[in-house]
């Protein structure tokens, strides 16, 4: 196994209190992200007020759908990029999220094959 | 047994491990979800019987509103850890704490309200998704309530021998709430407004 290759001092620094850590953000840059996070708060509660308002027009049901899914897609893209860092990650999560991603179409498509097979329902 | 790449990446990853480890539980999570998603999708569009119940916009809009917002305050108590304030931490994990208590009761509140309607899951395909759906969800906000409640009484002594470690924690239990918020941001549509 790869962390065995470790000596125990390497092990024992690894973990030490001031020991090189995964993030190297300096306290401007956290300063920055914290501006950046506030941001992305206003845009989801306007985005989240536009959703609300939307729905109470009266457009033909699949406008309706498509606007609310696409509100929803963008809130969620907002959180994904920003407060979930995968604005940048590393390539092994962007690699895990795409399988997931294309499996989870594949679910949602699912549906589709009840039709294609004529079964009643 | 020391568990090893918890504050540094192992190389081959670039990760440290619990980050990985949340990503593969995430990338299930979606999975478990999407089934229910996928689900909705079969009854709403498929099923000539479809009821399209009412719920209450407000609460469900507040709901939602206090979500986001322990979304960013999880992440400015991770902010709080990088710029080793550690009161500002438990101050702004607290308040991620009570948003997400604020969420579970007045969830509770809609619940009660159906139930004394006699609007069970069994009541017709509306309800029986809606609780589904809302209740797998108010499952995985009452568990990242509980871990966030053990990191905010039993922090301490991580914080004082392996700072970098609680961060991490930290980080990798926000992005699990984030998670947990980004289910909301699609369920607050699909059974309130459309």
């Amino acid at each position: 196994m790869e962390h065995q290759s470790h000596t125990p001092t390497h092990a024992h620094d690894e973990n030490a209190p001031h020991a090189e850590v995964v993030q190297h953000y300096t306290e401007a840059e956290i300063k920055h992200h914290v501006k950046i996070y506030m941001g992305v708060f206003m845009a989801l509660l306007a985005l989240t007020l536009a959703t609300v308002t939307v729905s109470y027009f009266t457009f033909d049901f699949s406008t309706t759908v498509v606007v609310a899914l696409a509100i929803a897609s963008l809130k969620a893209a907002l959180v994904a990029a920003y407060f979930m860092h995968l604005m940048s990650e590393k390539k092994l999560v962007y690699l895990i999220m795409l399988f997931t991603v294309v499996f989870f179409i594949g679910l949602m498509l699912l549906p589709l094959l009840t039709q294609s097979n004529g079964v009643e329902y | 047994m020391e568990i090893p790449y918890t504050v540094s990446a192992r190389k081959d990853t670039g990760l440290y491990n619990g980050k990985l480890g949340i990503w593969l539980f995430l990338a299930s999570e979606v999975m478990l979800f999407g089934a229910l998603f996928s689900s909705y999708i079969l009854i709403r569009v498929l099923h000539p019987g479809w009821t399209k119940e009412h719920l209450n916009v407000p609460l469900g809009l507040f709901n939602t509103a206090v979500l986001i917002a322990s979304s960013v305050t999880i992440v400015l108590a991770w902010a709080s850890l990088m710029l080793k304030k550690y009161n500002k931490f438990r101050m702004y994990l607290a308040i991620t704490i009570l948003c997400g208590a604020t969420f579970m009761i007045v969830k509770s509140f809609e619940y009660r309200e159906k139930f004394t309607h006699g609007h069970w899951p069994s009541f017709n395909n509306f309800y029986a998704l809606y609780f589904t759906l809302t209740g797998l969800h108010a499952l995985h906000v009452l568990c990242g309530m509980a871990v966030m409640t053990y990191l905010l009484f039993f922090g301490r002594k991580m914080w004082e021998k392996q700072p970098q470690r609680l961060a991490n924690r930290i980080e990798v239990t926000g992005l699990f709430w984030h998670f947990v918020d980004l289910v909301w941001i699609f369920l607050f549509p699909i059974l309130y407004l459309l």
